[in-house]
């Protein structure tokens, strides 16, 4: 009888063994994919206890702040409705987005300062609270730049060029983040169903074929390697066109005009390299990027940052110089090389090449979160600036600068809507089509003064039409805006 | 009986040690709860302590050489139970401790008892009789105080008791009884057939009634986990009582033809089968129970939550069936794993003492009441944890539930008594 007591007894301690087994499984092995399973309801009580840190504004001004509303529900509580696609919500039900995305284990106090303090709190469990974030928009700048912008889709970034800081960015249609963050479920899905797609930020996620706003690059590409300078002749069907590409020809309505592809006025029928980006002349920017070649052209598109992931504080969509898993033949190069073609681009893409004229050459890595600060003040994270490319030399920026002024101060200039009374400004009109019977989309660069640049704008309205006439308007609101601020 | 008095030191040693474990946790939970200590918070573990001590000094005089280990275990292992209980609703705590010192009072009254164990087995019918007249009673007239449609209580003055608890000690000294009286016959094999020498199943019919009875009432009941339990009680003690693996493989062969009809006639069964192969199908309806004492447990990680830190009270019938998934939140992997080891060392303590025993009976009784605690663990354990099919029974000692606490002091009582009788000191 003992021996079958022995064996009852070695029989238990195996199933207790496996039972060890099992719960370490549930407790260890399985328990991060448990924890967070949705029906798990103490990762959000746990975080409406964590006191959310603040996010404010270059000044100070405070964006977005943690509430607790007369019934005692804490909610996240945003004052610039024109922000939400730049700090995003923060949503029991629907999540987080953008900053309070990516910047979430800050604002949650999860990376936590090494100090006694925070360490003494916590075995205390006293609530958590967060880091603070400074952002460099001006909330100042951010309400009119949204005001300019049509209530269509569009979209707008300032930025200093020279520090990469983005000033203030904005995207239309906007939404109403705080209704997003009291979990508003019909509100949630009248966004969701929404064909304008509001919750997208445009600025960094809109992706458009650029137009002649590209033509910035290829000149860059064609004066920094030496394949032209700015007082290269066209003359004749050089500048007029026709043009035939491997039998395709540009501008085959030769029985009429080539006047709405060359952008020439009545008359010219000879134009430099300069007077070419001044009226936007497509005919010869097809015969630039050829004679660039397909190899330089797309070695400087990249170097502009297109087909890279550009780092940055919100996800941004990557610029792509051709449609994925098309053949990038001469046609294309010729297309490419005006700002049409499988080419397509983010505002921020554009912004960037911009920033390079401005800035001698150089595109600094853009900014939008200025420092982390813990509750107390001292300094958690700085942002990292620096050179982000150098696509091309100080000599070929300041050659392309002159162009770029020429555009908006030239007699004739397509961009003259963009001019500034004492101010010079340097520009170029974006006017890309889209194909179909709908508007072209309207864009326009700029920055300012041209001398000693303070600020670099990015203007797209979609579909909205010229963009001489209807992009260069808005910028020319948004960069007296932005010098007046500054000074 | 003219037994000296003696001191016992060991088990005063071991149950200090206890207490000054059941008084931390105390601290600890009262200092979670209300940001500083609440000296008040500390009754129930000083009330428990001091009366579990002055039961340790009663022993000396009772029965000074029964075994030392037993109450120090139960001690810690009723604690921390008290403690979950009481940090999960206070309300519920109180009872707790008053049934724990009906208990304890239990234990005193068997060892003051002068009569011998082995005279349990004189009235093993009597035994069984009772135990199952109690279940027919419950059925007829009792109450069904958690609203699950059955009646499993019986009441009176506010006061409501679970006669299955008192079912399975009966049970159990109703087995040790007959197979030590009939284990030569069981043993011995008198049937051939062609090459396999069959046991006379004939003897076993007495055994395989009373079994059968408790299991029809029980199923009548809907309480599939004590059926279970006394699946395995009947299982494990025929092995021992007879030597023989023929029975328990029998035995499990039948169940297993018994669980597949059964998933065919009953729905309820068919439910919790599927409940059991694809709970997070069900997360939010017939699931829901057992995925959020898994989301418990895995909250607790390895070192838990902290008491009080946890948010166990999310889990339905956190108190009884699923506290081990409130002590796996707020303990951790670390404190399961020490009350299972305290689990099994008080099982391995009780098969100890029935091999030191030299009657018969007494070893099969010892086998019996360890085993009922190990197997109810292994249920409700396994049940929580997915190993097996969820079926409710009490976690012994750390589980809320008076019956049941009292039962499992009874069983303590007699495992105290049969160590005492055997002389085994330790």
């Amino acid at each position: 009888m003992n021996v079958n007591i022995r064996r009852l007894g070695a029989f238990f301690l195996v199933i207790f063994a496996v039972m060890v087994g099992d719960i370490t499984y549930w407790q260890v092995i399985a328990a991060s994919s448990m924890v967070g399973r949705a029906d798990n309801p103490r990762q959000q009580v746990a975080s409406l206890e964590i006191r959310r840190g603040l996010i404010v504004d270059r000044n100070g001004v405070v964006l977005a702040q943690r509430t607790i509303d007369a019934a005692g529900l804490v909610h996240r509580s945003y004052s610039d409705p024109s922000l939400s696609q730049v700090i995003g919500y923060d949503s029991l039900r629907y999540g987080k987005s953008e900053l309070e995305s990516t910047y979430d284990d800050y604002l949650t106090g999860k990376v936590l300062g090494t100090s006694w303090h925070s360490f003494i709190d916590q075995l205390e469990h006293k609530p958590v609270v967060g880091d603070n974030l400074t952002l460099t928009i001006d909330d100042r700048l951010q309400q009119q730049v949204a005001s300019f912008l049509p209530g269509s889709p569009s979209a707008a970034i300032v930025a200093n060029p020279h520090t990469g800081e983005i000033l203030a960015m904005a995207s239309n249609p906007g939404f109403d983040a705080n209704q997003v963050s009291a979990d508003n479920a019909s509100y949630w899905s009248s966004l969701l169903q929404d064909p304008q797609s509001p919750l997208v930020n445009r600025a960094v996620d809109g992706y458009y074929p650029p137009g002649s706003t590209f033509k910035v690059a290829t000149l860059s590409a064609a004066l920094d390697t030496g394949v032209e300078t700015l007082d290269t002749q066209f003359d004749g069907q050089a500048a007029t066109g026709p043009l035939t590409v491997d039998s395709h020809t540009f501008c085959d309505n030769v029985i009429q005009s080539c006047a709405p592809f060359n952008n020439l006025p009545a008359g010219v029928t000879s134009v430099s390299l300069e007077q070419a980006l001044m009226y936007s002349d497509n005919i010869v920017f097809a015969q630039v990027g050829l004679k660039l070649g397909k190899q330089r052209f797309l070695d400087y598109a990249r170097r502009f940052g297109v087909d890279q992931t550009t780092p940055f504080d919100i996800p941004v969509q990557v610029s792509h110089v051709a449609t994925p898993g098309e053949t990038f033949d001469n046609v294309q190069l010729a297309s490419t090389a005006f700002g049409q073609g499988g080419l397509n681009v983010t505002p921020l893409q554009m912004l960037m090449v911009t920033e390079a004229q401005a800035n001698g050459g150089v595109i600094p890595r853009p900014v939008l979160v200025k420092q982390v600060t813990s509750p107390d003040g001292s300094v958690v994270k700085s942002a990292s600036y620096g050179t982000l490319y150098q696509p091309e030399s100080a000599a070929t920026a300041a050659q392309v600068t002159a162009a770029m002024v020429q555009v908006v101060q030239g007699t004739g200039g397509s961009g003259f809507e963009a001019q500034i009374p004492g101010i010079q400004v340097a520009g170029k009109t974006g006017t890309a089509e889209t194909g179909g019977s709908s508007l072209p989309h309207a864009w326009f660069v700029c920055f300012a003064p041209a001398d000693h640049p303070r600020v670099a704008v990015v203007v797209i309205v979609e579909h909205g039409g010229e963009g001489a006439f209807v992009a260069a308007p808005i910028a020319r609101k948004i960069l007296q805006a932005a010098l007046s601020i500054q000074q | 009986m003219t037994a000296r008095y003696r001191v016992r030191w060991l088990e005063l040693l071991l149950l200090v040690v206890s207490g000054g474990i059941q008084v931390l946790g105390f601290v600890l939970l009262s200092v979670a709860q209300h940001r500083h200590l609440v000296t008040s918070d500390l009754r129930y573990p000083v009330v428990f302590i001091v009366s579990t001590i002055a039961l340790s000094l009663w022993l000396g005089r009772a029965a000074p050489g029964a075994d030392q280990f037993l109450l120090p275990v139960v001690t810690l292992l009723t604690g921390v139970g008290i403690l979950m209980v009481t940090r999960l609703d206070s309300g519920l705590g109180h009872r707790q401790v008053l049934w724990t010192l009906a208990g304890e009072l239990a234990i005193a009254i068997v060892l003051a008892l002068p009569r011998s164990v082995t005279q349990l087995r004189l009235y093993k019918y009597t035994w069984a009789s009772i135990g199952l007249l109690l279940i027919v009673l419950t059925i007829l007239g009792g109450t069904d105080i958690n609203g699950s449609g059955y009646r499993r209580w019986i009441g009176f003055h506010g006061v409501y008791f679970q006669p299955v608890e008192l079912l399975k000690i009966l049970i159990a000294v109703f087995f040790a009884a007959y197979l030590d009286e009939k284990h030569e016959l069981l043993a011995s094999a008198r049937i051939r057939l062609k090459m396999i020498r069959l046991p006379p199943f004939q003897y076993l019919a007495p055994l395989v009634l009373v079994w059968g009875l408790s299991l029809a009432l029980l199923v009548k009941q809907n309480d599939l986990g004590s059926a279970l339990l006394f699946l395995g009680i009947f299982l494990a003690m025929i092995y021992v009582g007879t030597a023989r693996a023929v029975y328990p493989v029998t035995g499990i062969a039948m169940f297993v033809v018994g669980a597949i009809g059964a998933f065919h006639l009953f729905p309820h069964v068919r439910d919790r089968t599927e409940v059991w192969l694809n709970p997070f199908a069900h997360s939010s309806t017939t699931g829901f129970q057992l995925v959020q004492g898994l989301i418990a447990l895995s909250s607790g990680g390895i070192g838990g939550q902290g008491l009080g830190l946890g948010m166990p009270y999310k889990v339905p019938v956190v108190t009884t069936d699923f506290i081990l998934a409130a002590i796996g939140e707020e303990l951790g992997l670390a404190g399961v794993v020490c009350l299972l080891a305290l689990l099994l060392f008080l099982v391995f303590r009780g098969l100890t003492i029935g091999i030191g025993s030299e009657d018969g009976f007494q070893k099969l009784l010892a086998t019996g009441l360890v085993a009922t605690i190990a197997i109810q663990t292994i249920v409700i354990v396994g049940g929580t944890t997915r190993l097996m099919p969820l079926t409710g029974v009490p976690l012994p000692f750390l589980s809320y539930g008076g019956s049941s606490a009292l039962a499992d002091f009874l069983m303590i009582g007699l495992l105290l008594k049969i160590s005492a009788e055997a002389g085994t000191v330790p």
